[in-house]
């Protein structure tokens, strides 16, 4: 079963709906901080995402456990949703916090 | 051509409890594999670690002579339904069978109370019909072999007879190894029947072995 890129993408997206409100939430809460402190924030807010994530992984992991063979069954594996949605929700993250640095720069 | 698929030298404790010592079953494709035991015995222990998902101390797992240590990154060659509801519960039926490359209209001609759920999503069904469609996907998926754990579980007798029908088609494509407490109708469809018990599979020759194993009164 050769997947297709677009329905690897579709797959992910669904996953990544799982978590995404969360994850969303923390980085616009990090951007406010960013914005109002200024770059003295950055490694804190930077851990706390890190840390954020970490949980959020244990939630889904525990909660949604079951959901994974659906993926597997479809050529996707865990390490494929995890390491994607992960790396896709932590560039979101930091491409927001470069584009606040710049607008508070100018 | 036909394919066939090997299992061997599993090895699984957890901690000082063993689980699996003396495996060896295979799986050929126009064939059924069935296994049966008891509660406890490791039957779905077993599924998992052929698909990879339970490291065991060690095993050997071989497609057509190939071993394989991660089946569930090859779909292509073994899918697998657990035993409980694994497709997300948001989803529709039109995105299921759209994901698994099947026709919904094949689907409906089996089982036509479905007509008018295709743009359901898979929680509005009831326990039963949500297990058929689950049954139905990996029986119909594209890949050498399925394994299926419980498949009969929550099925009305009738949608039985129906996914036992499908399964004597879809075996001209495909194997399949099955296990599930409904032995009758396991017994009825597999090719290759074995007891797992003490650890050990035991290939079964006549029905009365299950009996002697301690599975069934037959």
């Amino acid at each position: 079963m050769n997947l297709k890129p677009f329905k690897i993408i579709k797959l992910l997206l669904t996953f990544y709906r799982n978590y995404c409100i969360a994850t969303t939430a923390i980085t616009i809460c990090c951007i406010w901080i960013f914005y109002k402190n200024g770059l003295s924030t950055f490694f804190p807010l930077c851990w706390f995402k890190i840390g954020t994530l970490g949980l959020v992984y244990y939630f889904i992991n525990n909660y949604k456990e079951r959901d994974i063979y659906y993926y597997q069954n479809l050529g996707v594996s865990k390490i494929i949703l995890w390491s994607s949605t992960l790396a896709f929700d932590i560039m979101l993250f930091i491409v927001s916090l470069i584009i606040t640095y710049k607008i508070n720069a100018t | 051509m036909q394919h066939k698929f090997e299992v061997d030298s599993i090895q699984l404790e957890f901690g000082t409890k063993r689980i699996l010592s003396d495996i060896y079953f295979k799986c050929e494709t126009g064939k059924v594999t069935g296994i049966l035991g008891r509660n406890g015995q490791g039957k779905t222990c077993l599924m998992n670690v052929v698909y990879g998902n339970l490291n065991p101390v060690s095993k050997s797992i071989r497609f057509d002579n190939m071993t394989i240590f991660q089946a569930f990154k090859r779909p292509d060659l073994l899918t697998y339904l657990p035993q409980f509801n694994f497709i997300p519960s948001h989803l529709t039926l039109k995105r299921i069978f759209s994901d698994f490359d099947l026709s919904f209209s094949d689907f409906e001609n089996i089982f036509p109370e479905f007509s008018n759920k295709f743009k359901s999503s898979i929680k509005t069904l009831s326990g039963g019909q949500r297990r058929l469609i689950e049954v139905y996907v990996i029986i119909k998926s594209k890949a050498q072999f399925s394994m299926l754990d419980e498949p009969f579980s929550h099925l009305m007798p009738i949608q039985i007879e129906k996914v036992t029908e499908l399964l004597a088609i879809e075996k001209s494509k495909k194997g399949f190894l099955i296990t599930d407490h409904m032995f009758r109708y396991v017994t009825e469809i597999s090719d290759y029947l074995y007891v797992l018990k003490d650890c050990k599979t035991h290939l079964i020759k006549d029905l009365t072995e299950i009996e002697n194993l301690g599975y069934a009164r037959i």
